[in-house]
């Protein structure tokens, strides 16, 4: 059973644009990363599904309960973006204020601000305050408070953002870590690189739904060829991209997703039929940029073949 | 547990402010001059308006806009627990300032006042409830505001021509929670003095109440 679901869900906050229908299911242990340009619905989704805004139309749910019910909230950890932690206080003493409304004890509490400054990598930051950390710190610390409250989800948004490749790297693991232990986690961000390591699924939100749903494991079988078309063949540009679906411009020429049985030797062989000539050509794993460039030339829905 | 967390992080949230820090000297610094032997009356008012000033700017940084407030939210905390800890944390700084503000009036020759005493204690935790349920809706500056005026305002009792009970009877602030009304009853006023400012707190338990079950997050 899901532990995040979300169904046409519509939620206008403030007469915004918002959220239009969008329609999303998480399982436990998955880790959805959600993309989408600025504005494009990714924090508010992620409002909803904490139960901070009530959509006006559709159902969300978290274990099947709505999102605002305190037992919902009790097993879902969000990380809000920026963080709002008080500057006042250290990591341990926010970690254990955290900890202290859901442990059994007061033993329990110290296993658990162990347990999460340890995940969190927040080493000699521990006892300094909150005030004088910089910016992937703080993240990293939210991220920690999040995991104490978040037994079943994980709701993250931009947890990556400030930060260099070595913190980068370990708020990945960390991620990954908590979502072998079973909790179902939702990673905004527009850190494709990274979102495309730690991922499992990626949801693409367009103008506040959702233009494209893919498993990495569909995006790592899938492959793009990429004609550079120099002088005369560089006219004949505008009728491939017509002639094959999710084909976008590159600098000096095309990229053809080639999904559906499409080899590099048809789209060659249909180049000399048409007589565009073709200077160089190479296939290449498709990215995550594919797929965001893709859902911005066809949003609201792209194919983005076979699931 | 869950309050004790709550008591220690508006503690914290209350002593590493620089404005609540300030004003705590300042209202220690006023308190040492209304116990110097004089007239009794303004002794008390002083002591009960310096009281008054620090709980209103005490009580305005555990439910502070931003990550004061949302942190009840993140640790799911239910607002019995965040409204009576909270209070408590912001009191604790208030409480010593009184605390010693009645001890040391014997070192000056002063009979040693317990009724005032509980009667700054009791003003102190009605105006920090005030304020605290002003906080989320008004912002920090303007419930502070406000309990500094129900502070300040309350020093008018000294003054007999202007005193709110004699030349102000239709007027709006006499509603608010005046230092004035603790005075009054500390000087035998009865009863409905202290059930007017117990009505004051029971509003501000309300407004936090009502802040935490707000539809949307601000």
């Amino acid at each position: 059973m899901s532990v995040l679901v979300c169904q046409g869900v519509v939620c206008r906050p403030g007469g915004r644009q918002g959220l239009t229908g969008v329609s999303l299911a998480v399982d436990p242990g998955e880790i959805v990363g959600l993309v989408g340009p600025a504005g494009s619905g990714k924090s508010l989704l992620l409002q909803v599904l904490a139960g901070d805004l009530e959509p006006s139309g559709g159902v969300a749910a978290v274990n099947g309960g709505s999102p605002r019910s305190v037992r919902s909230r009790c097993v879902v950890g969000f990380v809000r973006s920026p963080p709002l932690i008080p500057p006042e206080v250290t990591a341990v003493e926010w970690l254990g204020y955290v900890a202290a409304h859901t442990a059994l004890g007061p033993a329990d509490r110290t296993r658990r601000v162990q347990w999460a400054l340890e995940i969190a990598g927040m080493g000699p930051l521990a006892t300094h305050r909150v005030a004088g950390y910089g910016e992937s710190a703080v993240r990293r610390l939210a991220l920690a408070a999040a995991a104490i409250t978040g037994r079943d989800a994980l709701l993250l948004d931009d947890p990556l953002a400030g930060a260099d490749p070595v913190t980068d790297a370990a708020i990945r693991e960390c991620i990954a870590r908590l979502a072998q232990e079973g909790r179902a986690v939702v990673l905004a961000s527009n850190a494709l690189g990274s979102i495309e390591r730690v991922a499992t699924r990626v949801v693409v939100l367009w103008n506040g739904s959702l233009a494209a749903d893919v498993r990495m494991a569909t995006l790592i079988r899938e492959r793009v060829a990429e004609l550079s078309l120099n002088g005369s063949g560089l006219r004949f540009a505008a009728d491939l991209l017509d002639r094959y679906e999710g084909a976008y411009r590159t600098g000096d020429g095309v990229a053809i997703p080639l999904c559906g049985g499409l080899s590099i030797e048809a789209v060659l062989s249909t180049c000399r039929a048409c007589r565009i000539a073709v200077a160089g050509s190479r296939v290449r794993y498709r990215m995550l940029d594919d797929i965001f460039v893709v859902a911005d030339k066809h949003a609201p829905t792209v194919g983005l073949g076979p699931r | 547990m869950a309050g004790k967390a709550e008591v220690v992080l508006a503690l914290h949230l209350v002593t590493r402010h620089r404005a609540a820090r300030l004003t705590a000297l300042a209202a220690a610094a006023a308190t040492g001059v209304a116990a110097v032997p004089g007239n009794d009356q303004a002794s008390r008012a002083l002591i009960l308006a310096a009281v008054g000033t620090l709980a209103a700017v005490a009580a305005s940084r555990p439910l502070a806009a931003g990550a004061p407030f949302l942190s009840a939210r993140v640790a799911v905390a239910t607002w019995r627990v965040v409204f009576v800890g909270r209070l408590i944390g912001a009191l604790l700084p208030v409480l010593v300032v009184a605390g010693l503000a009645v001890v040391t009036r014997p070192v000056f020759g002063r009979a040693l006042d317990l009724a005032l005493l509980f009667a700054t204690a009791t003003y102190g935790c009605v105006l920090a409830a005030v304020v605290m349920g002003l906080t989320p809706r008004l912002g920090a500056s303007a419930a502070t505001m406000v309990g500094l005026v129900c502070a300040g305002v309350g020093l008018l009792a000294l003054a007999p021509d202007v005193a709110p009970q004699s030349g102000a009877g239709g007027f709006a602030w006499y509603v608010l929670p005046l230092s004035w009304r603790a005075l009054d009853a500390l000087n035998g006023g009865g009863v409905a003095d202290i059930a007017f400012l117990a009505l004051w707190a029971l509003l501000g338990a309300l407004l936090v109440a009502g802040a935490l079950h707000t539809k949307e997050v601000p």
